[in-house]
């Protein structure tokens, strides 16, 4: 492991050529070009305060929260889905060329750090038209934002690699965002998705909700950013404070994810170049 | 440490045809198995050692496993079986525009290569320059590589892969896209590699190159080494096995391209003695003797032979669409003699026949460009030449030479 840490390192260059590169090439012969990282969070806070108001009622009220959701949110969807066909999107420097494989999914989440930053600005422009001003919990997000980061990054290398032999993974992608937006707090609160469990499955089982590891990631990152949400019914503020034990279940489960994925990269890197 | 910059030993890779994708399949692949019926050996236990300061070439027929090789000493692909050491930094030449992005620039791609080869940029920065000057490339670096021609981006690959300072080079086939000069600057710079200590592996099927380039050669066939030693011997012996199959090649001939059928059974070379040879002096009458068999009338037959390097266009050509000349018609058996009268202007070394055949006076197709005959010039004859100063050097002079002098005059003394 060590060693190949080392060659990594060697390439960081590569890493950093090819994170250029996604960057650039997701513009190139696009007519809004750059544009573009910020309409799709845009046009995601409009449709998640829409549902938000036709579901659950409530109106403009939401897109600070909603957003403060977003912002983890893009940073998952954007690598999820550039990254899981990376290496197959890439099959002609595999074949052709030697180098760690691992750099071309890394790249594609370094990538989506810009996506995440058009988020995060967004946010704090709403934060600034709202007047709503960050509790001190805000320290908390560059440990979230690094969890997150170590659990897109296993999730990526595992599925980028499976989908060098099964083609199916990827078009699975956009069926599993879909899924997943639905499943993570962003439109509800996560005391909707715990009473909801509680209901059907009983107090015990609250646990599953965390199995998702966006749920205590975008929890954490909304109550580190907010300090607490607007009841829907008494319209006032509920304060909520970042849940240590949460984030450290999101951690360890970002930490298996890492070592799980990173694993199976491992094992099957070296015959891609035969199967690509 | 060993001595040896590459050592192969009993190294094979299997690979499996990709037949099947389904689930079963894809994880099957992804433990590297796969069904044993659609088991391929690319290579079947191969062993050799390269030292610094070689140059190795390697040649054979498509499908040899030349090209797996290459990637196996690359580290792009893993043997099956057997040890595989490479010490050094190795930079790879494996195909034209391999490690580049079209949509970015010329300058943009010189930097995007570096990487993948894993140069800092501050180093890239540095030789800058001289990659650019290498490449000849000045005025195009601000356009995107999709608007380069394959041979520039061939230049643009080999400056890069060059001045990176590696200690082992692969280059396999590309270098064949670019023009003659670049392909000698090339060499050359191959040639210094080599002679820095560097070690070179050269995969080609530019004969002439290999014999002139490499030290030593390995020809592989169906995955294993079928010979190796001194380039010139294996060389030879491996164009003979070649004639062996053009030979067989032509006997089964005869396209039916046109509403006649010539066959070209068999091809003589005829020295000045009217013996048939395959060595001539650079001063000896050479005919070439086609046999023809015409089970119907063909009108105005025309025969083209030309001599290549076996690599590239004819060096020249007798034509007889371009001279105007021909039999009326002809039917049946019999042959046309192509003489050279004055013999065949050439530097020493090795060469190729090849000849094509029209109907109707040069309308009709009737036997495509086939190689039909390998022949040598000999060292003697050749005039002014002293024969060891021209022997090997038909590819870095250039193999075709005219009677000519040298004249010399400078300005008086002051």
């Amino acid at each position: 492991m060590s060693e190949y840490l080392a060659r990594l390192t060697a390439r960081r260059e590569l890493l950093w050529q090819l994170t250029l590169r996604n960057i650039k090439g997701q513009r190139k012969q696009s007519i809004l070009g750059a544009f573009w990282v910020v309409i799709q969070p845009l046009g995601l806070l409009a449709a998640t305060v829409f549902l938000r108001a036709v579901l659950l009622g409530g109106g403009r009220g939401y897109s600070l929260e909603a957003m403060a959701a977003l912002v983890p949110w893009t940073l998952f969807s954007a690598a999820f889905a550039g990254g899981v066909s990376s290496v197959a999107d890439n099959a002609g420097l595999v074949r052709k060329i030697a180098f760690p494989r691992v750099v071309l999914p890394l790249s594609v989440v370094f990538s989506s750090l810009v996506n995440f930053f058009a988020a995060f600005v967004i946010f704090a422009l709403l934060c600034v038209l709202r007047g709503h001003l960050p509790p001190i919990a805000a320290l908390w997000v560059p440990a979230i934002l690094a969890i997150e980061l170590v659990f897109v990054v296993g999730v990526v290398l595992g599925l980028a690699s499976l989908n060098v032999f099964l083609r199916d993974i990827r078009h699975t992608v956009p069926f599993l965002t879909m899924l997943l937006y639905i499943a993570t707090p962003i439109i509800y609160e996560t005391e909707r998705l715990r009473s909801l469990v509680t209901r059907l499955l009983g107090e015990s089982q609250v646990w599953l909700v965390n199995l998702n590891p966006l749920v205590p990631i975008v929890e954490s990152f909304k109550a580190a950013v907010l300090g607490g949400h607007m009841d829907l019914k008494t319209g006032e503020w509920v304060s909520a404070a970042v849940d240590p034990a949460t984030l450290a279940w999101a951690a360890g489960t970002a930490l298996v994810t890492l070592a799980l994925g990173y694993a199976v990269f491992r094992k099957t890197e070296p015959v891609f170049a035969d199967v690509i | 440490m060993s001595e040896a910059a590459i050592r192969v030993e009993d190294v094979a890779k299997r690979y499996f045809r990709g037949a099947g994708s389904g689930l079963a399949e894809g994880f099957r692949r992804m433990l590297g198995r796969g069904r044993p019926e659609n088991e391929v050996w690319a290579l079947g236990g191969v062993s050799f050692e390269v030292p610094y300061g070689e140059a190795l070439g390697v040649i054979g027929p498509n499908g040899a496993g030349k090209t797996t090789l290459l990637k196996l000493l690359s580290g792009i692909t893993v043997p099956t079986r057997g040890r595989l050491a490479v010490s050094g930094k190795v930079s790879a030449l494996l195909e034209v525009g391999a490690g580049f992005h079209g949509e970015l620039t010329g300058r943009e791609n010189i930097f995007l290569n570096g990487a993948i080869l894993g140069i800092p940029r501050r180093e890239i920065e540095r030789r800058f320059d001289d990659i650019v000057e290498f490449s000849e490339l000045g005025e195009f670096l601000e356009m995107p590589l999709k608007r380069y021609s394959s041979g520039m981006v061939v230049r643009l690959g080999f400056s890069v892969a060059v001045h990176v300072d590696p200690e082992i080079l692969l280059i396999d086939e590309v270098l064949s896209v670019g023009d003659a000069a670049f392909r000698m600057k090339c060499y050359e710079r191959a040639r210094a590699l080599r002679d820095r200590a560097g070690a070179v592996v050269f995969v080609s099927h530019d004969m002439l190159a290999v014999r002139n380039f490499c030290d030593r050669v390995i020809w592989l066939e169906e995955g294993r080494v079928r010979e190796s030693g001194e380039p010139g011997e294996i060389v030879g012996r491996y164009l003979e096995s070649a004639r062996v199959q053009v030979e067989r090649l032509i006997l089964k001939g005869g396209t039916r391209t046109a509403e006649v059928f010539l066959n070209i059974p068999r091809t003589e070379l005829l020295g000045g003695d009217e013996e048939p040879r395959e060595a001539f002096r650079a001063d000896e009458r050479v005919t070439v003797r086609l046999h023809y068999e015409a089970p119907e009338r063909i009108e105005r037959p025309r025969f083209n032979v030309s001599v290549s390097t076996g690599d590239g266009p004819p060096i020249l050509t007798a034509s007889q669409v371009v001279d105007g000349e021909g039999p009326e018609a002809i039917e049946g058996t019999g042959h046309i003699d192509c003489v050279f009268e004055k013999g065949l202007p050439l530097l020493p070394g090795r060469y190729q026949f090849c000849g094509c055949a029209y109907g109707d006076g040069g309308n009709v197709t009737l036997l495509r460009w086939t190689t039909f005959s390998l022949f040598s010039i000999t060292s003697e004859g050749f005039g002014e030449v002293p024969p060891e100063r021209a022997a090997g050097r038909s590819t870095v002079v250039g193999p075709v030479q005219a009677k000519h002098c040298w004249h010399e005059s400078r300005a008086a003394d002051r």
